[in-house]
């Protein structure tokens, strides 16, 4: 028993700090008790996480539930982006009104429900960890209940999102069918007479679109612009990374054994069953994240298409399939989420500083001659975005482009480039904007234009701006363990 | 005895009403009845499939699909009423503000 | 982490840590900057401690050996790799002595100099980075982490030169010293393509143990290549044009870049590939005889030139071609050796002339000052620079006047200055190839024109320094009383002189030619101590000459900078530059103007290359450029938008639409698993 809640322990940890919250808030505490106690749950979590990630695979609660390693790594991650939303929400948010206690309560509950979905080696616990993410994201997405674009966002979130857990879980309930379990492991021993019948093959492609849905591929991307539109900025950054990375981790221990051990042993070379549908959903993911966001107008709607873009590129690591391709695939979930919640944390200090209404780009114009450094700082991770060397966003993409030539996948390997220069235009523009415009907007606003960061905003944008740089520079360093534990999965 | 396929039948031709009707209806709340109804259908499919192949792991997945789906009407309904709250209506056609 | 390990990242982490601190903190607060003393000892501190750790690395190297420091793989590219490694030999403490000893004291130097500059921060971070960049070139393990501090020098020397970059002739300057670098770096490049291909390794050792490897051809285009490289980055010609107007950078960049290190890093390059180098001795004969060129064009120039700095910067070139010949005669201890004397005593001269335009400078805004609007107005262009004005600043600056003689006698190479021994160790090699069998009389004559060379040296060094000092003060002429604001340099900028001084008269004798005392006792001697420290990594070759004809080019050299001192001194000894510069003319005719003109190579690259490629710019490639490949882009960039505005309108914004989509989407995913694999392109 003590083992097992050891293996859980960042779960834990985060549900109870999420409860603690709750008690918290209905005593009226004050914010400045309840970031700290936050932040102390998470930062628990992630040493935990981080202890753990040495540890090789153990599995817990009756092989429910596995810890360790690469379970740990991807709780790591999704446990770091809660700590810097949290640092960065507490700053933007104050005085508003729906800056309640409870808000931090929701964003442990979306960890815990993560870090579930990650660790899960059972689809009831895959589904139940699932979908407590995304009731407290669906929450935390309709925060503004007193504006009409909070409310939008939130219930078009909640109504899309249950519609796809309705396919993944009529998808669960056919590969039950097919196969008489829920366990990952039964799954992937399935005798390939069972793996070949349509019941089976439907359970996963259902399962599949619950996947899409939560990663935002085209064409079940749809939500995801509107909603990082309307729901607080720092919000959107957690659900554009810690979301993304939970999904594809979790369905990454689910997929790989079904789809490309088993499948490769009955049809050699051609693969995994699911390879096509991968492959075009990839395709169109990053051809339509691009070309939209070139029309856009709003900054958090640009980076909700490229989120739909990067969707795209991180697709192709399953698509590829090789060691390689799966390391990579990591590693760029990784350059992701420091670049893109960088990139949400900038946009909302901006909006916070300077009063903006809404966060479209004419707002933008002039901010850097008023502000250089922060806007500095923005174009950091515009850049990376883009993809420009040395950051980590361009490392993340030449490992998964060079994984796909290494595997054949020229055709894919092109379009994803030509996508990724449509791409970059689009990030030049913002810092074009910024920096090039002439502006009376920012300069007129009442605001105090030389406010700066407060200490919540300056821990959180050095950590990502260093990790930026850093994994862009040296971006080996993690590469032979992640390789490894690739490696020893498959 | 029934035979399992007129339960898949049923849990199919359930969830693609549920399904069309997430397609068509502009009432919110018939929206969400609409979601209510494809989880109910895979949750009859569960069920069938469990007893069909004699273990109870299917009949758990129906349990946490029943108290998930209840989680997902309190938030449901709660983001229902503040959008009637804002715009005196639960049609859901006045949820275009964001778009393009 | 061992003590070897430690004080080796000390010594090359500390200076960036400096430009990093200083930089950041001058950027970040504008109050900040006006600490511009607090910089320098930050600065200062930067450099010195480095020194220290480099005294402590000789020390280790002294005792057990040269090693490697390596702090991990740098590039992993498949078949080849590069390591972030640092090779501590006598080689590279000898130059990281030279760069961290001399950098300190012109640090020093700087804290007086840049006493009254708003942009002292920026320039203290620029220096400190200077010499980050330096050290990762002279320790580096191979030769793409040398390329990294090869480009980083060249980036530190564009943005020293054009520090004061509100005039435009600065930004010029240094745009024309960074592209003139950019022509060598190419070469160099290329070299290291050529050599990862024939020999697949950039790592020093297993280059030179493999250059058994490479064909003759192979050698010689590797060696020429390099050779470019050097050139551009060391001033030769044809590439040393950049370096005369370098000189807008602030005195102690002059010193320190221009004069004292980064030029003598292509110098530095050679003589750690010298091995690869004596097996081809048709790229030692280019290069021999690039050096004398440069050594003897540069000469003549400085002979004309009025500007004490440029003078100076002449001078430096000319030197430059010395180590050059010495390179190219197989003499590359005796190379290293000039590097090193030559470190001390023209950076010595460079502050000294920094001293004397501090000074004047002073003079003429005060005297300015007190003169009223329009009634001098002739007095508003007057240029501190210029030797024309100077004259008797020898009872207002003593120290500045003392040690600027000590200056002239070395490099002119009065024994037993240091600039004798190396100079004479130089000719004293480019003879003996003379008498060798290898293009032994083209040796020859080059050995005469090094002892032209020598001569001239001598010559104008002694013009400079009795125009300057010698005679009665001009500058009153210009400008009525200024002469009385003279006065000596603070002791920040004193102090680094008399270092540099002593330096100038006693470092020569880490060099005492062997065959003194061979000759003497007839046996085999080790005082050429400099030789017994490098001789592992400069392949010399051996000088094969009877000791009488070593004790008479020895001689030879005497007399030659004894009469170059004494004809100097009669020609311009009082002060009298006009009569005997007007009496050179007449006698030279079209060669001085020649000179004066400085050979017009400027002009030269104005037409032959400035010209062409304006034209066929504006000509060619513009419409080219605007019409076809800007139509092209145009196109494309349209036709995106227009998609991009197509695929925004399916995003209607209602959320039954949507889910239609995700429907169509459900039903597509389930066609693709059901039919199987489908995919275009793939394996």
């Amino acid at each position: 028993m003590t083992t097992d809640l050891l293996a859980f322990l960042p779960g834990l940890l985060t549900a109870i700090g999420g409860l603690v919250i709750m008690i918290l808030g209905a005593f009226r505490a004050k914010k400045q008790v309840v970031v700290p106690s936050t932040l102390l749950f998470l930062l628990g979590a992630f040493g935990v996480a981080i202890w753990q990630a040495s540890m090789p695979t153990s599995v817990a609660f009756s092989d429910m539930v596995r810890s360790g390693s690469f379970a740990s790594f991807l709780i790591a991650i999704i446990v770091f982006a809660g700590i810097v939303t949290t640092l960065v929400n507490q700053e933007v948010m104050q005085g508003r009104r729906a800056h309640s206690p409870e808000v931090y309560a929701m964003i442990l509950f979306a960890i815990t429900g993560m870090i579930t979905f990650v660790s899960s080696n059972h689809l009831l616990l895959l589904f139940v960890g699932l979908e407590t993410m995304s009731i407290a994201l669906y929450v935390l997405a309709g925060l503004y209940k007193n504006e009409r674009h909070g409310v939008e966002a939130g219930l078009k979130y909640f109504i899309l999102g249950a519609f796809a857990s309705g396919f993944l879980l009529y998808g669960m309930s056919f590969v039950y069918g097919a196969t008489g379990s829920l366990h990952f492991q039964a799954l992937a021993l399935a005798s390939p007479e069972v793996t070949q019948t349509l019941f089976f093959r439907a359970g996963i492609g259902l399962m599949l679109v619950g996947f899409f849905f939560k990663v935002s591929a085209v064409p079940f991307h749809m939500w995801t612009p509107d909603v990082y539109q309307g729901s607080p900025t720092a919000i959107s950054g957690f659900m554009s990374t810690a979301s993304k990375v939970a999904a594809f981790g979790a369905f990454w221990v689910l997929l790989t054994p079904i789809s490309f051990s088993v499948d490769a042993s009955t049809q050699a070379g051609s693969g995994s069953m699911a390879i096509s549908a991968l492959y075009w959903i990839s395709i169109l993911s990053m051809v339509v994240g691009n070309l939209t966001s070139i029309a856009q107008q709003d900054l958090k709607r640009i980076l909700g298409f490229s989120s739909i873009g990067h969707a795209g590129y991180l697709l192709m690591g399953f698509v590829v399939a090789t060691p390689q391709a799966f390391t990579a695939m990591l590693f760029y979930l990784v350059a992701y989420t420091l670049m893109n919640l960088g990139a949400f944390a900038m946009i909302a200090h901006f909006e916070r500083t300077f009063g903006w209404t809404d966060a479209s780009m004419d707002q933008l114009k002039g901010v850097g001659r008023i502000a250089p450094r922060r806007v500095a700082l923005l174009s950091l991770f515009m850049l990376s975005l883009a993809g420009f060397p040395p950051l980590a966003g361009f490392f993340g993409k030449y490992l998964v482009f060079s994984a796909a030539i290494e595997a054949g996948f020229v055709t894919l390997t092109v379009v994803a480039i030509l996508s990724a220069i449509v791409g970059a235009f689009v990030y030049l523009r913002v810092i074009g904007q910024a920096y090039f415009e002439q502006g009376e907007s920012a300069e007129s606003q009442s605001v105090d234009p030389q406010k700066g960061m407060g200490w919540g905003m300056v821990i959180a944008a050095s950590l990502l701006a260093a990790g930026t740089i850093h994994f862009g520079i040296d971006a080996l360093m993690p590469w032979p363990s992640l390789l490894d534990w690739v490696n020893g999965f498959m | 005895m029934i035979s399992i396929e007129w339960f898949i039948a049923l849990s199919a031709v359930l969830f693609t009403i549920g399904a069309i009707g997430v397609m068509v209806r502009r009432n919110a709340i018939v929206l969400f009845m609409c979601i209510e109804l494809m989880l109910n259908a895979v949750n009859i499919s569960l069920v069938a499939f469990s007893s069909y192949h004699g273990n109870i792991e299917g009949h758990m997945l129906v349990l946490f699909a029943l108290s998930v789906a209840a989680a997902e009407a309190v938030v449901g309904l709660a983001l229902i009423i503040a959008l009637f709250r804002n715009t005196l209506s639960v049609d859901i056609r006045n949820l275009t503000l964001m778009r393009f | 982490m061992s003590y070897t390990t430690l004080f080796a990242l000390v010594l090359l982490g500390l200076p960036a840590v400096g430009a990093l601190t200083l930089g950041v903190g001058g950027l970040s607060n504008a109050s900040l900057r006006q600490k511009r003393t607090t910089f320098g000892v930050l600065a200062t501190a930067a450099v010195y401690i480095p020194f220290l750790a480099t005294l402590y690395l000789g020390w280790n190297v002294f005792q057990s050996g040269a090693f490697t420091v390596n702090f991990g793989t740098f590039i992993d590219a498949g078949r080849w790799s590069v390591d972030l490694a640092y090779l501590i030999d006598p080689l590279s403490i000898t130059m990281a002595l030279v760069i961290t000893g001399i950098g300190t004291l012109i640090h020093i130097y700087s804290i007086g100099y840049m006493s009254h500059d708003q942009g002292a921060w920026r320039f203290f971070a620029y220096l400190n980075l200077f010499i980050f960049a330096m050290l990762q070139l002279v320790m580096a393990d191979n030769l793409l982490v040398l390329f990294i501090g090869w480009e980083g020098v060249g980036l530190a020397s564009y943005l020293l030169i054009g520090f004061w970059f509100k005039k435009r002739t600065n930004t010029n300057a240094a745009n024309k010293a960074f592209i003139f670098n950019r022509i060598g770096d190419f070469a160099f490049l290329v070299a290291m393509f050529l050599l990862l291909q024939e020999v697949g390794t950039l790592q020093f050792s297993g280059l030179l143990e493999n250059v058994g490897m490479m064909s003759q051809d192979t050698l010689f285009w590797v060696g020429l290549l390099v050779l470019i490289g050097a050139t551009g980055k060391s001033a030769q010609f044809p590439l040393f044009v950049w370096l005369p107007d370098a000189m807008a950078g602030p005195t102690p960049v002059s010193a320190l870049i221009h004069a004292a290190t980064m030029v003598t890093s292509g110098l530095y390059l050679i003589t750690r590939l010298s091995p690869m180098f004596v097996l081809s001795p048709e790229v030692m004969m280019i290069m021999a005889v690039i050096g004398a060129l440069t050594a003897f064009i540069a000469a003549t120039i400085a002979l004309t030139e009025y500007d004490i700095k440029k003078v100076l910067a002449y001078s430096t070139v000319s030197q430059l071609g010395f180590m050059f010949l010495a390179l190219g005669s197989g003499a590359f201890v005796a190379a290293i050796f000039h590097v090193v004397t030559h470190a001390f005593f023209k950076a010595l001269l460079f502050l000294g002339s920094g001293s004397v335009i501090h000074n004047m400078e002073h003079a003429i805004e005060k005297t300015r000052g007190k003169i009223k609007v329009g009634e001098n107005d002739g007095a508003t262009d007057l240029d501190p620079q210029d030797i024309r004005l100077m004259g008797g600043l020898r009872h207002s600056m003593p120290i500045t006047f003392r040690t600027f003689w000590i200056g002239t006698l070395a490099i002119a190479g009065i024994p037993p200055l240091a600039g004798f021994f190396s100079k004479d160790e130089i000719l004293m090699h480019t003879f003996s190839m003379g008498v060798g069998e290898f293009a032994g009389p083209l040796y020859m004559v080059l050995w005469a024109v090094g002892m032209g060379t020598a001569f001239l040296t001598a010559f104008y060094m002694v013009r400079l320094t009795a125009t300057t000092f010698h005679g009665e003060s001009r500058l009153d002429a210009a400008l009525p009383g200024a002469s009385s604001a003279f006065h000596e340099s603070p002791r920040t900028m004193t102090f680094p002189l008399w270092k540099l001084a002593i330096g100038s008269i006693i470092i020569g004798w880490i060099g005492l030619p062997n065959f003194v005392v061979e000759s003497l006792t007839g046996q085999e001697a080790h005082i050429h101590l400099l030789k017994e420290w490098i001789y592992a990594q400069a392949a010399d070759l051996k000088v094969t000459l009877s000791y009488a004809t070593e004790w008479a080019l020895l001689a030879g050299s005497i007399v030659v900078a004894t009469m170059g001192v004494f004809v100097g001194w009669r020609s311009y000894g009082n002060g009298q530059w006009e009569q005997t510069d007007n009496m050179l003319q007449a006698r030279f005719g079209e060669l001085y103007n020649t000179f004066r003109e400085r050979y017009l190579l400027d002009e030269f690259y104005e037409k032959v290359v400035g010209e062409p490629v304006q034209w066929i710019s504006k000509n060619i490639l513009e419409p080219v450029d605007r019409i076809g490949i800007g139509g092209i882009v145009a196109f494309f960039g349209a036709t995106t938008r227009v998609s991009g505005g197509v695929l925004r309108i399916l995003q209607a914004g209602l959320i039954t639409n949507y889910a239609v989509f995700i429907l169509l989407g459900v039903l597509f995913v389930l066609a693709m698993m059901i039919l199987g694999p489908v995919v275009g392109g793939t394996p």
